[in-house]
C-alpha cells in the first residue's frame, strides 16, 4: 500500500509543480515552454516540461532544506516537515492555477463564437490527420513497452552497484541518528577527521531519507529500486523535450525516445556510460546530474526558452559535487552560448534560413 | 605530466570497454564534415536538394547547435589540456568517465538515428521501411548489454569475497536481535570480514564497525577524509585473512599467513609472541609474530570470525578463546550457518 502511495505522489506532484512553476514564469514573462514562441510544443512536449521541471523543482526544495538543517543543525524529522509543508503549499498553488485557468478558459469559450477548429469544419484533412494519429499511436505504444520493460528491469532484475559510493549508507545513518552526517556513514561512530561541506550540502540522501520517512518503506527498496526507476522514467520526458526542439512532427519526436531506450542497452557497459548509470547506480548524484540537469539544460537551450536553465544551474550544486557551484551545467551553457555568437555559425543559420524563405522559426 | 598519463590510461580504458563512444565519435566526425560543408554559402545548393529529397521536417538550426555542442564539447575531452581544466573544475570529485556526460552523447546518436529512419522512410516502400526498422531495432537491442553487466558486477563481487546483501542479511538480523536483547541502546560494535562489514551499514540497524569499506574500496576517497590507524588496518588484514584461510597458518603448508596474533588481552602488551607468558601459544606460533592487542583499539562487543563456508579449525579458534583475565564467551551458532560470533 505505501509503495503505490509512493508511486503516485512520484507521478503526481512533480507534474502538478512543474505546472505551477511554468505558468508562474510565464505569470512573470519569463518562458520555460515553448507557447509564446513560433516554434510550437505539442501536448507531450508540455507535459514532459512539466514533469521535468517539477522533478528539479523537487530538488531544489530539498536542497535548500538540506542546507538549512545543515548550517542550523535540525533533525531529519524537522526538516522533512518543512519539506512535506514546501511540497503541499506548491502543489495546492498549482491546482488552484489551473483551475482558474480552466474557469477563465471556459468564459472565453463561451462568449467567443469563432472557436471552432478549420479541421471540424470540412473534412479535408481527416485522412492524413487519422493517418498520422495511427503511427503515433503505434510508436507511442512501443516506446511505452520498451520503457515498461526496462523499469521492470530496473525493479526487479538489475543488480544496484555499492562501489564508490555510500548513498545508502549515509540514508541509514541518517534514519538512526536522525540528523544530518552526525556519524560517519562507512563506521557509524562520530567522525575522527570532519565532514566536507561539499558532501553535506549535496540533497539527496536527505531526500530520500525523507521519502523513506514519509512512506515507511526500507532504505534499500527506495535507493536501489524505486528511485532509479524514478529518474529514469524523468529522463524518458526531458529527452522527449529535447526531441521536441529538433522535430516537427510528434511521430518523429517519439521515434527519438524509441532510439535513446533502445541505445540505453547499448551503452550498458561500463561506469560512466549512461546505460549502466541509469540501470545500476540510478540512485546516485552522478546519473541524476546527467539524465535530467544535463538533459534539461540542453533542451532548454535549444527551446529558446533560455532563463529556464537556471534551473540546472541552481540545481547542480545542491545534488553533485562542483567547484565553486559551477558545474557541468554552465560550462555546458557557457559553450552554447559562445556558439551561438560565432559569426560563421550565425551565417550558417541565417544562410539557411534564408534559403529556405526563414520558415525555421525566429531565434 | 602524471595527470596527463592518467587522462590517456582512462580514456584508452574507457573506449575499450565502451563501445558507443566508437559509434558517437563516428557520428559526430560525419555530422562535422556535413555542418562544415552547409558553411559555406556556395553550398546551399546542396541543402536544397537534401531538404527536397530527405524532407527531414526539422528544426534546422537547433540541429546545428546540438551537433556542435557536442563536436566542441568531445573536442575538450579528448585535448588533454583541456580535460585537465575540465576536471579541475568538475571531475576532482568523479572520474573522467564522468565528464563523458557534457558531451551528450545518447541524445546525439539518438537524433542520428532518427534522421536515418526518416531517410528510409522517404526512399523505400512501407512494407520496406517495416522491414527495415525491425532489423535496426533488432540490431541494436542485439547490439545492447540486458544482463551481462549484472553478471559483471556478481563476478566482481565473488572476486573481491563479497556475497549479496540477501546472504548477510540472516548474520545481520541475528546482530541485531541480540543487540536487542542485551539492551545495547547504543547498538553493538563488530569486527567482521569484508563482506559483512560492507553491508552492516546498509541494513537498518544500529550496528557499528571500526572501520568502513573505504578502507579498502580506493574508489571512495573523494567521499571521505577517513585517516585509519595502522592497528585498524592491522586488524582488517587479520579478520580477512582468518576469514580466507581459517587458521593462522597456510592450510597446505603450514607456513604463517598473515603475521598478527590477535589478543584480548586488556592488562599485558606484547610486541612479539615469545614475550607471551602462555606456553601453548609459544608452542602453536612460530617466533618473531607481531601481536595486535584488540583491547588497545576501541570497544568491539561481538568478532564475526567466519562466513561464507569457511570455517576455523580447532586449534585457532582455541588460541583465540584463551582468557587472560577477561571475560569472554564464544557461540558457534550453527556450524550450518555459516558463522561464529565471539562475544566479549
Amino acid at each position: 500500500m505505501n509503495i503505490i502511495l509512493l508511486i503516485i505522489s512520484l507521478l503526481c506532484f512533480p507534474f502538478l509543480i512543474g505546472y505551477g512553476v511554468v505558468k508562474s514564469f510565464k505569470f512573470i514573462h519569463i518562458k520555460i515552454t515553448k507557447t509564446d514562441s513560433c516554434v510550437t510544443e505539442s501536448a507531450l512536449g508540455r507535459i514532459s516540461t512539466y514533469i521535468t521541471v517539477g522533478s528539479i523543482v523537487i530538488l531544489i526544495i530539498s536542497g535548500v532544506i538540506n542546507a538549512l538543517s545543515v548550517f542550523s543543525h535540525l533533525s531529519i524529522s524537522k526538516a522533512g516537515k518543512i519539506f512535506c509543508i514546501a511540497i503541499v503549499v506548491l502543489t495546492v498553488m498549482s491546482i488552484l492555477a489551473f483551475v482558474l485557468k480552466y474557469v477563465s478558459a471556459n468564459k472565453k469559450a463561451n462568449i467567443s463564437t469563432k472557436s471552432i477548429p478549420s479541421r471540424f469544419r470540412s473534412g479535408k484533412n481527416h485522412g492524413s490527420s487519422s493517418k498520422t494519429s495511427k503511427s503515433l499511436v503505434v510508436l507511442s505504444l512501443f516506446a511505452l513497452i520498451i520503457a515498461i520493460i526496462q523499469v521492470i528491469l530496473v525493479l526487479f532484475v538489475y543488480r544496484s552497484s555499492y562501489y564508490g559510493n555510500q548513498t545508502l549508507e549515509t540514508v541509514v545513518s541518517f534514519i538512526n541518528t536522525d540528523q544530518i552526517y552526525s556519524v560517519d556513514p562507512l563506521t557509524g561512530t562520530p567522525f575522527t577527521n570532519g565532514h566536507p561541506l561539499r558532501l553535506s550540502l549535496q540533497c539527496l540522501p536527505f531526500f530520500y531519507t525523507v521519502i523513506c520517512n514519509i512512506f515507511s518503506l526500507t532504505p534499500i527498496t527506495i535507493v536501489w529500486k524505486i528511485m532509479p526507476a524514478f529518474w529514469m522514467i524523468c529522463s524518458y520526458f526531458a529527452i522527449y523535450r529535447i526531441a521536441d526542439s529538433l522535430f516537427k512532427t510528434d511521430s518523429r519526436k517519439m521515434i527519438m525516445l524509441i532510439c535513446f531506450e533502445l541505445l540505453l542497452w547499448c551503452s550498458n557497459s561500463s561506469f560512466g556510460s549512461t546505460g549502466y548509470n541509469i540501470f545500476h547506480i540510478g540512485y546516485s548524484e552522478v546519473t541524476v546530474l546527467e539524465i535530467i540537469l544535463i538533459f534539461w539544460t540542453i533542451g532548454t537551450l535549444l527551446s529558446h526558452t533560455r532563463p529556464a536553465v537556471l534551473l540546472s544551474i541552481i540545481a547542480e550544486p545542491l545534488i553533485a559535487s562542483t567547484r565553486f557551484g559551477i558545474g557541468a551545467c554552465f560550462f555546458i551553457t557557457l559553450v552554447f552560448i559562445v556558439l551561438t555568437q560565432i559569426p560563421s555559425v550565425k551565417r550558417l543559420i541565417s544562410a539557411v534560413d534564408d534559403a529556405k524563405g526563414g520558415s525555421d522559426g525566429k531565434n | 605530466m602524471e595527470k596527463i598519463n592518467y587522462i590517456f590510461y582512462s580514456w584508452s580504458e574507457y573506449i575499450r570497454s565502451n563501445r558507443i563512444i566508437g559509434i558517437y565519435l563516428i557520428v559526430l566526425a560525419l555530422s562535422t564534415i556535413i555542418v562544415a560543408l552547409l558553411a559555406e554559402k556556395n553550398e546551399l545548393h546542396t541543402y536544397d536538394n537534401l531538404k527536397k529529397t530527405i524532407n527531414l521536417e526539422l528544426y534546422f538550426k537547433n540541429s546545428v547547435y546540438l551537433l556542435l555542442t557536442g563536436i566542441i564539447i568531445s573536442t575538450f575531452m579528448l585535448i588533454p589540456f583541456t580535460v585537465l581544466v575540465l576536471m579541475q573544475f568538475q571531475t576532482v570529485f568523479y572520474s573522467y568517465n564522468s565528464l563523458w556526460s557534457m558531451a551528450i552523447i545518447l541524445p546525439i546518436i539518438a537524433f542520428a538515428l532518427t534522421l536515418l529512419i526518416i531517410y528510409l522512410y522517404n526512399r523505400l516502400s512501407k512494407k520496406g521501411f517495416v522491414i527495415v526498422t525491425v532489423l535496426i531495432s533488432i540490431l541494436l537491442i542485439l547490439c545492447g548489454n540486458m544482463f551481462k553487466s549484472t553478471e559483471q558486477l556478481t563476478t566482481f563481487d565473488s572476486q573481491h569475497d563479497q556475497v549479496s546483501y540477501e546472504d548477510s542479511r540472516p548474520l545481520l538480523d541475528r546482530l541485531e536481535q541480540y543487540a536487542v536483547s542485551q539492551n545495547y541502546s547504543d547498538g553493538i560494535t563488530i569486527l567482521a570480514p569484508k563482506n559483512i562489514t560492507t553491508y552492516v551499514h546498509m541494513y537498518p540497524g544500529n550496528i557499528k564497525t571500526l572501520y568502513g569499506k573505504d578502507i579498502w574500496d580506493s574508489s571512495m576517497a573523494p567521499y571521505t577524509y577517513n585517516v585509519y590507524s595502522d592497528d585498524c588496518y592491522n586488524l582488517y588484514t587479520w579478520i580477512n585473512c582468518t576469514e580466507a584461510y581459517g587458521s593462522f597458518y597456510h592450510i597446505d603448508d603450514q607456513t604463517p599467513v598473515q603475521s598478527y596474533y590477535l589478543s584480548l588481552s586488556s592488562t599485558n602488551e606484547f610486541d612479539t609472541v615469545e614475550d607471551l607468558e602462555s606456553a601453548a601459544l609459544c608452542n602453536k606460533l612460530e617466533g618473531g609474530t607481531p601481536y595486535i592487542s584488540l583491547a588497545r583499539q576501541c570497544n568491539v562487543d561481538i568478532i564475526v570470525l567466519y562466513s561464507d563456508g569457511k570455517r576455523l579449525d580447532n586449534d585457532a579458534l582455541d588460541l583465540i578463546t584463551q582468557k587472560e583475565n577477561i571475560e569472554q564467551e564464544y557461540i558457534a551458532i550453527n556450524e550450518t550457518e555459516g558463522y561464529i560470533l565471539l562475544i566479549l
